[in-house]
């Protein structure tokens, strides 16, 4: 109760300094949004001039919005269709499980930053926490000798603790989720690193990876797994209250919070999942390269985001959609496994990923501004 | 403007606010009737948005009380007043831009059908409510960044009618917008008003005020320098009151017509000379019997 009290009063604190600072001067409408008084830092007036809210909108949606809209399921259609031309090998089954089963840890942990961006917030602790879990797995596995399933649950509870440190920060503290979640990110790679002394752990019961190598139906388990936390995501966030608050948190918190959604929980909820589903990634990997290792993962943050931010994701959070980020990611996985089927120079590759996740901030700059006008 | 026989749905007695020593509001009384609007008019820095703030359970009351439905009420938050059937249409809206009209309405309040959320029920109701508002959407499915303001600001009204608020408060519902669209929002309020509603308008725009309100109380310097019937009285009555604060007042020091200057904020800080006496009372039961 005494949570709610000072949520309720925290929500309200924002609202003042914008309205007096504007109820002062009668000549001037009296709605203006904190933005305004930013001049040059506001965002809104980095790509060129924008219209004063409410003249020629008229509820409908531009031609170029849509196109925006469908760019990257375009993106994903032309690039098929280019290597399926390019490669005789490109459009095989089993090449395309490959894609598959090589996107499996960044599609996992790109559906859980996919929520964490609608809920306004950002996760950089998924490298480390990949590492941590994969550590953790293989020394319960190995050292302690509990078994294959009962290493996962301890994999899996990982990211839950990671996920409450995180919002203990985040929410408890706060301080602003990427500075919160980049510092504890070193810190979680620094105890993988220090509980394995900085060695890669190898796995000598092989029950998890040969789990992961199974192929139930001729598709890859890391595959169904996918699958799964996409299907299990768009539900959510499509479907739920839970999903519906999670955009609302994102989209307004003071507003959501006067409508009486519990933003704390919200919060919380958010920063578990993706520390779940970070640990789901960090098992995956142990289970393909049958070890733990601290230092897996390295920068798995960034190809992370170029796939969500390829999804044409909103950063200033309440928009993006999981299935748009499915496409991103798909479009990652077929980028790199055409160009090398191409046998293209590794040196290009990495250019090539480079250009991707330039365009993808193209993108997203370009649907922002949209949506702020 | 029929005379109202039944009890106040909101009945403010003596209502006052502290801000460490700034006096933002001091014995503030008023009746609100079921099917009225009554307009708070007032210079800048009179206290109007701390009113509003405090009926809304933003901030708790220094001195008086407040009466909903003749229950001695006392808000510790927002949710309290919700709870009485007193919702406010707050000045920055409180909508979520990126989502659509429907999620907008009933965000907090989803309707559900078993783990899911009842997306038809909530889309054929945000249609049913909106049907019958002057202002018109294209589609209760647009997300709210492609809405003018005047559609906006419906869409925040309607919020309340989803919630079944019998007393609303509007803080400036008009000020961000255009002539047209500040028409339709006031056919909005007194559409509000003929459901039988309790509209509480906080306004700086007399003309819009003269359209709207069937009562006005005039605040001057965190007083209530007077109510009137609209009917029974004039615009240059309000402005008096406006500029000079209760008649009563004018020779006290205190009344000094220092307000006129538009410097917000100046006046309440002055050193609280609390040696008024309390014409206040009397003005405010001969208005609001
Ligand atoms: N949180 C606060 N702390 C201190 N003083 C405050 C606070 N809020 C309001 N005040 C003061 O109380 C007085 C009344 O302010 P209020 O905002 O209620 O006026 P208003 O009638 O809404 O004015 P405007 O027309 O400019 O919106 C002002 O002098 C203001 O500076
Ligand atoms: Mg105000």
């Amino acid at each position: 109760m005494t949570a709610g009290l000072s949520a309720h009063s925290a929500a309200h604190s924002p609202g003042h300094p914008a309205e007096h600072s504007a109820a002062h001067s009668p000549s001037r409408p009296a709605v203006r949004s904190f933005a305004d008084g930013l001049g040059v830092l506001n965002p809104a007036g980095w790509f060129g001039p924008t219209r004063p809210s409410g003249s020629g909108r008229d509820g409908r949606r531009r031609t170029a919005d849509r196109l925006l809209d469908l760019g990257i399921y375009l993106a994903l259609v032309a690039l098929v269709l280019y290597f399926w031309q390019a490669s005789p090998y490109f459009m095989t089954q089993r090449n395309l499980l490959n894609v598959g089963a090589a996107v499996a840890v960044t599609g996992v942990l790109a559906a859980g930053m996919t929520i964490a961006l609608i809920a306004g917030q950002l996760d950089l602790t998924v490298g480390g926490n990949i590492a941590l879990t994969s550590v953790v797995v293989s020394l319960v596995i190995e050292d302690l000798g509990w078994g294959t399933p009962l290493a996962v649950v301890v994999g899996l509870a990982v990211g839950v603790v990671i996920g409450l440190v995180n919002t203990a920060l985040v929410v408890g503290v706060g301080i602003n989720s990427i500075i919160a979640t980049l510092a504890m990110g070193i810190v979680i790679r620094g105890v993988a690193l220090i509980s394995t002394d900085g060695q890669t752990k190898p796995l000598t019961n092989l029950a998890l990876p040969d789990f992961l190598q199974d192929r139930p139906l001729a598709i890859p388990t890391s595959v169904w797994i996918l699958a799964a936390v996409f299907l299990a995501s768009w539900v959510v966030m499509t479907f739920t209250r839970a999903g519906w608050h999670i955009y609302g948190v994102g989209g307004n918190p003071s507003a959501a919070l006067r409508a009486g959604v519990r933003t704390k929980r919200v919060y919380a909820g958010v920063f578990v999942t993706t520390g779940v589903l970070a640990a789901l990634g960090g098992i995956i990997t142990t289970g393909t390269s049958s070890s733990g290792g601290p230092n897996y993962a390295n920068g798995a943050e960034f190809d992370v985001l170029t796939a969500v931010l390829l999804g044409g994701i909103g950063l200033a959070g309440g928009s993006g959609r999981v299935q748009r980020t499915l496409a991103g990611v798909l479009v990652i996985g077929v980028l790199n496994n055409g160009l090398t089927l191409m046998s293209v120079n590794s040196y290009y590759q990495q250019l090539a990923r480079g250009a991707v996740f330039v365009l993808a901030v193209v993108l997203g700059a370009v649907g922002e501004r949209r949506r702020a006008r | 403007m029929t005379e109202t026989t039944t009890a106040p749905l909101l009945s403010a007695q003596g209502v006052g606010k502290l801000f460490g020593h700034v006096r933002a509001l001091r014995d503030v009384s008023f009746d609100l009737h079921a099917g009225e609007v009554l307009a708070v008019l007032g210079d800048n820095g009179a206290g109007k948005s701390t009113l509003i703030k405090a009926l809304s359970g933003v901030y708790d009351l220094t001195e008086g009380r407040l009466r909903v439905r003749g229950e001695d009420v006392s808000f510790g938050k927002p949710a309290d007043a919700t709870a009485r059937g007193i919702a406010t249409v707050y000045q920055d809206l409180a909508l979520v831009d990126t989502r659509d009209v429907a999620a907008n309405l009933f965000l907090g309040r989803e309707f559900r059908r078993g783990p899911f959320v009842d997306r038809r029920r909530m889309y054929r109701e945000a249609e049913r409510i909106l049907d019958g508002f002057t202002i018109k959407l294209p589609s209760v499915r647009v997300p709210i960044y492609l809405l003018s303001g005047g559609q906006r600001q419906a869409v925040a009204i309607a919020r309340v009618l989803v919630g079944g608020a019998d007393i609303v408060i509007m803080d400036e519902p008009t000020a961000a917008l255009g002539v047209q669209e500040s028409e339709r929002v006031l056919r909005l309020v007194r559409d509000l008003r003929d459901a039988g509603k309790a509209v509480i308008l906080i306004s700086h725009n007399l003309q819009q005020v003269w359209q709207t309100a069937d009562r006005i109380m005039v605040m001057h310097l965190g007083r209530v320098a007077g109510i009137r019937r609209r009917a029974d009285s004039t615009v240059e009555e309000i402005v008096k009151l406006i500029v000079y604060g209760d008649p009563d007042t004018e020779r006290d020091p205190d009344g000094a017509p220092d307000a006129g200057t538009g410097e917000a904020g100046a006046a309440p800080d002055r050193p609280d000379g609390g040696t008024a006496h309390d014409p206040v009372k009397d003005t405010d039961r001969r208005a609001a019997s």
